[in-house]
């Protein structure tokens, strides 16, 4: 604010400020003089009055300052002149400045010892002396009779000298309190004060409204001058950056810039022709131009060149041609040429503009290609813009659903919809795409004819860079034929697992009716072979029954019971069921280390499914009188859960087998074992069903661990996920 | 629920071997006193006059099956209340339930073992009525 301020109006305040302290300070000194004048004025003149008056009146005051008694009449002479002048103490020396009479008994005899008695009042003059003193504490209180309030008041002494033809008689000296007058000029001082002082700052706003006007105008005027200074500076930047900017855009530019002269030569080669061309700037200046073109194309060229550069009919011709270039080592590429004529400085030049577009070319290929696919593929294709109205529908569309691409283009895909789809449906396919970009899965549709149909769709977002939508792209397909198919294949699965169970329970329970001795005792031999029929018939339901799972699972059709399970108590309940099995081995089967409370999301059906497997395997596998060790562990956000034997282990080159259909490293393990060879498969299914991974390690000879990992539920997830039933469509 | 004895079971099953393996299994390994029926439309027909204290029936039966034989028993008053276990094949955890739900005291799987059918049913029976 200050900058903006013209000089003329600093020196005014400067003034401004002198003048006020000026006033202030003379009034103030000027205040203080008259106070002293007035009360030393005062003093003296009070002081004359009462010895005026005594000198007057009193009877005998030779007599007195003779040293002769005071009557009562005289006593009461003093105190009056004393009330009358404002005195509160006096006292009266003799020649000798012996105290005669006193308003303070206790004065009288006493003697005067100051130097000034002898030097200014024994002389005949008045001897003055004014300061502040406390009043109240001392003996000042009440001599006179007049009540004095405590504190600190002026006082005034002052000796007045008794002449009486010229010769010194005495003194009398008098205090005389001069607060109230001091007050009364103080009153006056701080008056005349308060009047300048308004007075200045009347004098002060007035300016300063000028003041404050003429530094709003000149702030403004100041800013408009470095605007405009600041547009000169930067248009004469500009003005220098002109020339080398034009020179720097020739050189960056996309396009090659060639310029030829009139003879045919070439005059300048810009570092993008050096890019197209291959060739150093230096290596063609002054050649010919036809040396960058295919052979075949020469003559005609220079045909052109000829007449184009001598037709002055032609000012600022421009010729666009699709030509063929040749790179240095000679290969031959599609070039877009765009020539114009100029005249600089008198000479003909002209200006060649060379874009090598094989890239455009082989765009454009693939274009046709996408565009052939787009018409000739089977799949459905339907294309939206950003707020899903059709742009683009492809034949099999048309095909699929009966609507030509005119009855769509501009709608919405909503007239596909069967209603065989809630909204909730819906909501999860636009969530799902907006999340992740993607939906798919089936859905019902009506076709143009009213039919409805089921459809495989996929519905893809396609974003610019930034992110944001520009289409949605809907590949679909008709699975009508395929439900149906599949279809058959459940019904067939179900009767199966029928017809095949239904003999086999006759057959197992027969057999078991006979073992059991209910029709009687058979011969040892018979009960043997009975034996066998029976553990078989027991292994064709489980193989029966793993096949069965594996079908259903691996056709998405197995139901899981998903809710929030106890790990431990499952792992209890698979070491208990398997406990017959263990000591039929003789192998013991021991929880070496577990994670307390730990909770996974599964089905507990399936996951005993899962360790039963596991722990049946290694009872199996593991050699007799050994041990079978169970762990739980914590690791990153999952729990995993392995399973150790002390079996003969799983030769490396079988690996990749482990978890297939029917894989048992010795094909005689399978009837040995009583196993089905389905065991793994399945608890790989059902493990990454569940969202975790089963795997194994195993040092042949030694010990072999198979182990699954799940996601651990969290406590505090606990409370939001219910129990909900997934089916797999 | 009150003590009761479980003596009369009534066995609904379409399959003539198994139904044959099954009234052995109950009689000679169990001691029941045992009836068998054929269908569910059979077991509706019968169940009111053999007044059975259980019945033990198949769920995938032609015609009438399992579920459907239970709720015409339901309606009738003389079966109003007689519990009923389900003799069915491996099932899905689902079904397990819906059976439950359906008003089927418990579930038996076949193949079953016919020396330890017997006393699968008494277990069962115990639980709800011992």
């Amino acid at each position: 604010m200050y900058r903006y301020l013209a000089p003329r109006d600093k020196k005014l305040i400067a003034q401004l400020a002198v003048v006020a302290a000026l006033s202030l300070v003379s009034v103030y000194l000027v205040g203080r003089y008259a106070e002293s004048v007035f009360l030393r004025t005062e003093s003296e003149a009070a002081s004359v009055r009462m010895a005026n008056f005594l000198s007057k009146n009193l009877s005998d005051l030779d007599n007195i300052l003779g040293g002769g008694s005071v009557t009562e009449a005289d006593r009461a002479l003093f105190e009056h002149a004393a009330h009358m002048g404002g005195v509160f103490r006096y006292k009266l020396f003799n020649a000798d400045g012996q105290i005669v009479h006193a308003s303070r008994p206790t004065d009288i005899g006493r003697r005067v010892s100051a130097s000034y008695f002898d030097t200014v009042v024994r002389q005949g003059e008045s001897y003055f002396s004014i300061a502040y003193r406390p009043i109240g504490t001392t003996a000042y209180t009440d001599e006179l009779g007049t009540p004095y309030e405590e504190g600190v008041v002026l006082v005034s002494e002052r000796y007045v000298p008794i002449v009486d033809n010229a010769i010194f008689r005495g003194a009398l000296e008098v205090y005389i309190d001069m607060t109230p007058l001091l007050r009364r000029l103080r009153g006056v001082t701080l008056g005349a004060l308060a009047g300048v002082s308004l007075l200045l700052v009347i004098v002060g706003l007035l300016n300063g409204v000028f003041i404050y006007r003429n530094l709003i105008e000149r702030r403004q005027r100041i800013r408009e001058l470095e605007t405009a200074r600041h547009k000169a500076e930067n248009l004469a930047l500009e003005l220098r950056e002109g020339a080398a900017r034009a020179e720097a855009i020739i050189n960056n530019v996309v396009d090659g810039v060639i310029t030829v002269d009139e003879s045919g030569a070439i005059e300048s080669f810009n570092p993008t022709a050096e890019r197209v061309f291959g060739y150093a700037a230096s290596e063609v200046i002054g050649k010919r131009f036809d040396m960058l073109l295919e052979e075949d194309r020469c003559q005609e060229y220079n045909t052109y060149i000829t007449r184009d550069l001598n037709q002055e009919s032609l000012p600022g011709g421009r010729y666009q041609y699709d030509e063929f270039g040749r790179y240095k080592d000679g290969t031959i590429f599609p070039i877009e040429l765009v020539a114009s004529k100029l005249v600089l400085q008198g000479r003909r030049l002209l200006v060649h503009i060379a874009r090598d577009i094989s890239e455009r070319r082989r765009a454009e290929k693939r274009l046709r290609l996408a565009a052939s696919v787009f018409d000739n593929t089977t799949e459905g294709i339907l294309i939206t813009d950003h707020r899903g109205s059709i742009e683009f529908v492809n034949p099999a569309f048309t095909a699929i659903t009966g609507y030509r691409s005119e009855e769509v283009i501009g709608k919405n895909p909503r007239v596909l919809q069967s209603g065989r789809q809630n909204k909730h449906f819906y909501e999860k396919m636009w969530e799902s795409i907006k999340d992740t970009g993607h939906w798919q899965g089936e859905i019902y549709n009506r076709r143009k004819n009213g039919e409805i149909y089921p459809q495989w769709l996929t519905i893809s977002a396609i974003r610019d860079h930034r992110g944001s939508t520009m289409n949605y792209v809907g590949v679909t397909w008709d699975i009508t034929e395929l439900k149906a198919s599949e279809r058959i294949k459940d019904e067939f699965i179900a009767t199966v697992s029928h017809e095949l169970r239904t003999p086999l329970t006759s057959i197992h329970g027969s057999l078991g009716l006979i073992l059991g001795g209910v029709a009687g005792r058979v011969s040892a031999k018979a009960q043997n072979l009975i034996q066998i029929a029976h553990g078989n018939s027991e292994r064709l339901v489980r193989l029966i029954n793993d096949i069965l799972d594996i079908a259903k699972m691996e056709a998405g059709k197995m139901r899981f019971h998903l809710r929030p399970l106890d790990l431990t108590s499952i792992i209890d309940q698979a070491i208990e069921t398997n406990q017959g099995l263990a000591s039929q081995y003789g192998v013991r089967i021991s929880v070496e280390q577990s994670v307390p409370g730990a909770t996974v999301v599964g089905d507990s059906d399936r996951l005993m499914q899962v360790f039963t497997n596991l722990l049946s395997n290694a009872v199996k596998y593991g050699p007799r009188d050994s041990e079978v060790y169970v762990s739980v562990t914590r690791n990153d956000g999952g729990l995993r859960v392995a399973v150790t034997d002390r079996g003969s282990g799983i030769p490396e080159h079988f690996r990749d087998k482990v978890f297939r259909k029917f894989a048992q490293a010795d094909a005689s393990d399978a009837r040995e074992k009583g196993g089905t060879g389905l065991g793994l498969s399945i608890s790989q299914l059902i493990v990454e069903r569940l969202g975790g991974r089963i795997d194994y390690y195993s040092e042949p000879g030694t010990a072999t661990t198979f182990y699954f990992e799940l996601p651990e539920l969290r406590k505090e997830s606990r409370q939001t996920s219910t129990e909900k039933e997934v089916h797999r469509v | 629920m009150a003590k009761r004895r479980l003596s009369h079971i009534l066995y609904v099953e379409d399959d003539a071997d198994i139904r044959e393996i099954v009234r052995l299994s109950l009689e000679s390994v169990g001691g029941f006193n045992i009836a068998v029926c054929a269908s569910g439309v059979a077991a509706v027909e019968v169940a009111p006059s053999v007044k059975p204290d259980l019945i033990l029936m198949d769920v995938m039966m032609p015609d009438m099956d399992g579920p459907s034989t239970l709720r015409a028993l339901r309606a009738l008053p003389e079966t109003t209340t007689t519990p009923v276990i389900f003799f069915t094949a491996k099932v899905q955890p689902g079904d397990l339930e819906q059976y439950k739900e359906s008003g089927a005291l418990d579930v038996i799987f076949k193949p079953f073992d016919p020396m330890r059918l017997p006393s699968d049913i008494s277990r069962i029976w115990a639980k709800h009525y011992g």
